[in-house]
């Protein structure tokens, strides 16, 4: 059996890989560690897509080869959801740093556009293609948008862990670090639809809305993130055309649970 | 205790980062507010925030007009004018928030103007503490102050929180000389009195 390589790398030393966003690096301690796969969950409206895209535009402009796989919407539509940021500029589109792929054209070149059920075999072919782009264009930062759409094909638990799994070790055998959005409903007791994605990823960003007195703040936190110690306080977010802003959540002394001082959606 | 004609020449001498209470009575207020956004900034690449929850901004801009101050460098955060329904268009130079129970959304803008608009000083004006305190409770309010002003200190920002004096509170006193490094009470100009109080 080949020797496998152990050693433990302290938090403090992993490369990190800087967001961009000011204060999501300070909550994280300089930024997510290099090859993490992060999931971004939360409902509609709490601001996943706008900072997973303020993510890539970021490593754009440090050069690092970014892509944008658009499960839900149509990535023409995307770009205009960046073209209002203050850093944004086209040539890292025209460079190639920046690229958006909708996944309807990965699944008709593979044969699956009329599926509604992937299998096993489908699944690995799906990885597989994804795999090969991240290598021939050296992606460094990689978002999906959503993988809960992308699931909602694939109906089993089982699959589900499967396609997650190979996902995020591929990703990560690649050095690309990853935010791969998760959709839920407002009253949704966990971080993931399936339960399974929660589980495996190796960090949760959790976006919300909080109705404080008939106030509706969008926030943030990170419950969790593999190779880094980091904050677990719930931020309130702006979302700007300097990028996504962060204060901490006000708790005048201290808000109980069900005091009505405030309700999570 | 300063007079108001007095308050230029003690705003000149404030270093960088500090953060003052201004007790101010309803005759100077003003000429206060002429001091501190034409006579402190004059001469200066300063830029000033200006945060009302008192009066609408459209009214202040209306009263800088009248005394022929320049707005170039001035950004208003008005959280007043959306909850009195007088927020219909959005004029340059003013940037709303709902409510003045958002003191969070008063903190993010008031960011986002300090890197919308990076300016080598940064003058942020809170007016006022008072009116902050009709729609907040005072813990949430002191913590949001605490926040706040660290975060503002950490720029290097001149922070100054108004309060009127004919809506004296012991408990806002306290919540000021807590997190400010001056407190300064500014009386009318045919008034005598000491100088200010040191914190």
């Amino acid at each position: 059996m080949a020797d496998k390589d152990y050693s433990i790398i302290p938090d403090k030393e992993r490369e990190r890989c800087v967001t961009g966003i000011e204060a999501l690096d300070t909550i994280l301690n300089g930024g997510i560690p290099r090859s993490n796969s992060v999931l971004v969950t939360g409902s509609c409206g709490t601001g996943k897509t706008t900072l997973s895209l303020e993510f890539l535009v970021h490593g754009a402009i440090k050069e690092e080869n970014c892509l944008f796989i658009s499960v839900t919407e149509d990535s023409k539509k995307m770009l205009n959801n960046i073209v209002p940021y203050d850093f944004f500029d086209q040539s890292l589109i025209e460079e190639g740093n920046l690229s958006f792929i909708d996944i309807p054209d990965l699944y008709d070149e593979l044969g699956l556009l009329e599926k509604s059920e992937f299998s096993f075999k489908e699944i690995d072919e799906l990885i597989a293609k994804i795999e090969k782009i991240v290598v021939e264009n050296d992606i460094k930062r990689l978002v999906i948008d959503s993988v809960t759409s992308v699931c909602f094909q694939l109906k089993t638990e089982e699959k589900i862990r499967d396609f997650m799994l190979h996902l995020m070790k591929m990703l990560s055998s690649h050095g690309c670090t990853s935010l791969l959005i998760s959709e839920i409903s407002p009253e949704e007791p966990r971080y993931s639809q399936y339960g399974v994605e929660e589980a495996i990823a190796d960090g949760i960003i959790m976006m919300g809305n909080l109705e404080r007195q008939g106030d509706l703040l969008r926030t943030l936190q990170v419950v969790k993130m593999r190779g880094t110690d980091h904050s677990r306080a719930k931020y309130v977010l702006d979302l700007t055309a300097v990028g996504v802003l962060l204060v901490p959540l006000l708790k005048g002394g201290g808000v109980k649970a069900g005091s009505g001082g405030g309700k999570d959606g | 205790m300063v007079s108001v004609q007095g308050l230029p020449e003690k705003l000149d001498s404030l270093e960088p980062g500090s953060a003052v209470a201004l007790k101010v009575d309803v005759d100077s207020y003003f000429e206060v507010i002429t001091a501190l956004t034409d006579k402190f900034p004059r001469n200066r690449e300063m830029q000033v925030i200006y945060t009302t929850s008192t009066i609408s901004s459209a009214t202040i801009i209306h009263v800088l007009d009248a005394f022929d101050i320049s707005r170039d460098n001035i950004q208003f955060v008005d959280a007043v004018s959306y909850m009195t329904m007088g927020a219909s268009k959005q004029p340059e130079g003013v940037t709303f928030v709902e409510s003045p129970t958002m003191l969070e959304n008063i903190s993010l803008k008031i960011e986002y103007l300090l890197k919308k608009y990076p300016a080598d000083e940064n003058t942020v004006i809170i007016d006022s503490i008072d009116s902050l305190s009709i729609h907040n409770d005072n813990r949430i309010l002191s913590e949001f102050l605490h926040i706040l002003i660290s975060n503002l200190r950490s720029h290097d920002c001149f922070t100054f929180i108004l309060s009127v004096s004919e809506q004296d509170s012991e408990e806002i006193d306290n919540m000021l000389a807590m997190v400010c490094d001056d407190f300064i009470e500014v009386r009318p100009e045919n008034e005598s009195g000491s100088t200010e109080v040191e914190m």
